[in-house]
């Protein structure tokens, strides 16, 4: 019994992992993904810094000035990076739109 | 059913060495279809692991001697939910709960990185099955949990007395889940880094796995104070020993990194001080394990040594080399992108409030290695126990208590010296005031009045920055107190939840400095009638009685308690001597209250009826245990993921507080 049920877990285990080989998958275009990766997180960057700022002056810890100054410079940097996310994800002339091609391998 | 575990063990350990293969081919080939059977084959080791387990928990839970490892740590008499927790009461169990859970964690973090990061998903399979393979070399040929006798016992051995706790049954596994999780981090980084793509080193990935491991080894390290109170039956919580100090390191240093990865997550600086944390931590829970494992430092908790420990150093070199090294090569990358805008900020509070951390990090270590250290050196081996970590320690903590008040003060970015001082006034007269009240209440000792009067100091902040909070809601949106909490928090999660564990850990401060520095203890010998006191307390010795449990003849010490004329009811004090010889165990005498613990262990009694108690009045122990409780909720609340940045307005103030009128 123990005999029937390691074949059929060797068999399984064979299969599940070798199944992807049958099947050609495109290579993920890295070039784009390490970018949204990084604009990606550049947005929440500075997305998280324009919430501590506010919170911090909103609290009092911050002088007006301060904030005005810091504040000015994070949400260019959003908006820079929002905007090429944007530009990244806006259809190509003569392309139809569709799943993105960065997608994980699974 | 030992055949199918076996195979089930070489079958992941094949399946780890082709992921790490296949991801190494796939990345170079650029063939995403190698990458994905090599995170199948990660999810098939997973599958054949868990068919490990299922065969050790059947094993145990049947009894089933046949089993050298169900032989060693079940008996006959032992209930069957130790018989179950014995799966991690003994080294090649816990080695497979090693395994089991760095499965998991494997399955999940290639998922999540296959989202955000699709590139890093190869040199994460690697590290991940790396590690992986080393602990499956471990149980396939040098402590499989599978090995056989060929005539088994009609009884086994059980565990050790002191592991029969339920504190014990979860103590482990939860810091399993905290070291093991430390992993994950590592793996993020040490791909981040050979792949060259990810400028931030791959640690802001890192964060949230390294909060989970933070928590878990929280939470373990709280379970085994419980366990190590109530049932080592000397009176503490926590003795520096060498496993206990084993499972402190990472977590100071995880709770560095947790501070400082707001740092690069914010100004994008401090990369490779934060590559270097996760590094050292994951080093640190490999250490932690080979101190457990080898037996090399004498410990109450080397309930299994072996000469294991050998092939852990080579595996804790090997991978600290390969992981300095690429952090070397990929130094560069790392740049800090800004500067420091102000001394006075908040990132310079969490700077100093890392180098505190580290330097309580490298004085226990230095501590904990000791013996190992002056025996090579001198030939003699040197223990300097609790006295060098009870000098070293504390004035540094009060340094990081002291940091833990100024920092909420401090704005990100930069902070203005009035404003500093202005937001000082009222969280220092808190502080002050409780110190005036203490000194007042009689207590003079230098010491425990600093730390009372910086945790006051400490609550004062944490009550002004929620305070201040509400009140910003409650005029913008016109909220009520309650409400406006609960948004707060909900909008806030980290910086909340933050100051939510900073509470419990005043509260577990305030219960450490209470019971290490108040405790009153004595000795008595008492025959049937007498009573001994000790703090407010009087106690009655009533006589012994004995009878028979899970095998152990339990001889108990009947007690009262009374407090002035008060009666505060029965106690019982008792002692576990089993039947088959092996260590006696107490059942402490236990009665808690906010103001403290009367903690009374029977020490030993003679044919006359005398009884010998040791009796111990321990303060504020309790506050330990509640700020064990809102540290674990303020974790909780910090982990529950934020609102996606994506989908928030651009106009902070309205994202954090909520449009008026709206």
């Amino acid at each position: 019994m123990t005999a029937v049920i390691t074949v059929v877990l060797a068999a399984a285990a064979v299969w599940y992992v070798l199944a992807p080989l049958w099947r050609r998958l495109p290579a993920p275009d890295r070039s784009v993904s390490v970018e949204r990766a990084r604009l990606a997180a550049e947005r929440e960057t500075a997305l998280r810094v324009l919430s501590d700022l506010a919170l911090d002056h909103a609290t009092g810890k911050m002088s007006d000035a301060d904030y005005e100054a810091l504040r000015g410079r994070q949400e260019t940097a959003a908006m820079e990076a929002l905007r090429r996310l944007d530009a990244m994800d806006a259809p190509k002339p003569g392309t139809r739109p569709g799943p993105a091609s960065a997608r994980p391998p699974e | 059913m030992a055949s199918l575990g076996r195979f089930a063990l070489f079958g992941a350990l094949v399946l780890v060495l082709y992921a790490i293969a296949a991801a190494v081919l796939g990345a170079r080939a650029r063939r995403a279809e190698l990458v994905a059977s090599a995170v199948r084959a990660l999810g098939g080791s997973a599958a054949l692991l868990a068919a490990a387990a299922v065969v050790l928990f059947v094993a145990l839970g049947t009894r089933d001697y046949t089993f050298q490892y169900v032989a060693a740590h079940v008996d006959n008499a032992q209930p069957l939910i130790y018989d179950l927790a014995a799966f991690w009461g003994g080294m090649e169990g816990s080695l497979l709960l090693w395994a089991l859970v760095l499965a998991a964690y494997s399955l999940a973090a290639v998922r999540a990185v296959g989202r955000a990061q699709p590139a890093l998903v190869p040199g994460v399979v690697v590290v991940l099955a790396g590690v992986a393979a080393f602990f499956l070399v471990l149980l396939t040929a040098v402590a499989s949990p599978f090995a056989t006798v060929p005539f088994p016992a009609a009884d086994g051995a059980g565990m050790n007395p002191l592991l029969l706790n339920p504190w014990m049954a979860i103590h482990p596994p939860t810091l399993y889940l905290g070291y093991v999780g430390l992993t994950v981090p590592f793996a993020l980084v040490v791909a981040a880094l050979a792949s060259g793509r990810a400028a931030d080193g791959g640690v802001l990935l890192a964060r949230r796995w390294m909060v989970w491991a933070w928590y878990c080894l929280s939470m373990g390290l709280w379970f085994g104070a419980k366990w190590s109170y109530v049932v080592l039956g000397w009176g503490g919580y926590w003795a520096w020993d060498p496993v206990e100090n084993a499972a402190l390191m990472p977590w100071l240093v995880a709770t560095a990194f947790i501070h400082s990865v707001m740092i690069q997550e914010r100004r994008e600086m401090l990369s490779r001080w934060n590559v270097v944390l996760v590094i050292l931590a994951f080093g640190l829970s490999i250490f932690g394990t080979f101190l457990t494992r080898s037996g090399v430092l004498s410990s109450v908790h080397s309930f299994t040594q072996s000469s294991i420990g050998t092939l852990f150093l080579v595996f804790l070199a090997g991978a600290l080399l390969a992981a300095f090294a690429i952090a070397a090569w990929r130094w560069d990358l790392l740049r800090s992108r800004h500067e420091l805008d102000a001394a006075l900020s908040r990132e310079s509070a969490f700077v100093l409030n890392n180098v505190l951390f580290l330097a309580i990090a490298l004085a226990v270590f230095l501590g904990t290695v000791f013996p190992v250290i002056s025996e090579v050196l001198t030939g003699r081996r040197v223990n300097v126990g609790p006295p060098f970590f009870d000098h070293v320690i504390p004035p540094i903590a009060v340094g990081l208590l002291l940091l833990m008040g100024v920092g909420p003060l401090l704005a990100w970015r930069r902070s203005s010296a009035d404003q500093l001082r202005r937001n000082f006034l009222a969280p220092g007269a808190a502080g002050v005031a409780l110190g005036a009240v203490l000194l007042a209440a009689g207590m003079r000792a230098p010491g425990p009045i600093l730390i009372f009067t910086l945790v006051g100091f400490v609550a004062g902040t944490i009550v002004l920055e929620f305070a201040r909070g509400i009140r910003v809601r409650q005029s913008l949106r016109g909220e009520g107190v309650p409400r406006a909490f609960v948004a707060l928090v909900a909008r806030n999660r980290r910086r909340y939840g933050g100051y939510i564990v900073h509470f419990g850990m005043l509260l577990l401060l305030c219960g450490l400095t209470g019971s290490s520095v108040f405790a009153t203890q004595r000795l008595a010998t008492l025959a049937p009638g007498e009573s001994a006191a000790v703090g407010p307390y009087r106690v009655r010795y009533d006589g012994l009685g004995q009878t028979t449990a899970h095998g152990a003849l339990v001889v108990g010490a009947r007690l009262r308690v009374f407090e002035g004329a008060r009666d505060d009811g029965p106690l019982t004090a008792a002692r576990n001597l089993f039947l088959n010889g092996r260590d006696s165990t107490s059942d402490v005498a236990l009665r808690s209250t906010p103001r403290d613990d009367l903690y009374i262990t029977l020490v030993g009694w003679a044919s006359d009826g005398r009884a010998t108690l040791r009796l111990l009045v321990n303060p504020l122990v309790l506050w330990m245990w509640a700020g064990g409780l809102v540290l674990s909720a303020g974790a909780i609340v910090a982990m529950l993921p934020e609102a996606r940045p994506g989908t928030a307005p651009v106009v902070m103030p309205e994202r954090v507080f909520g449009a008026a009128g709206r």
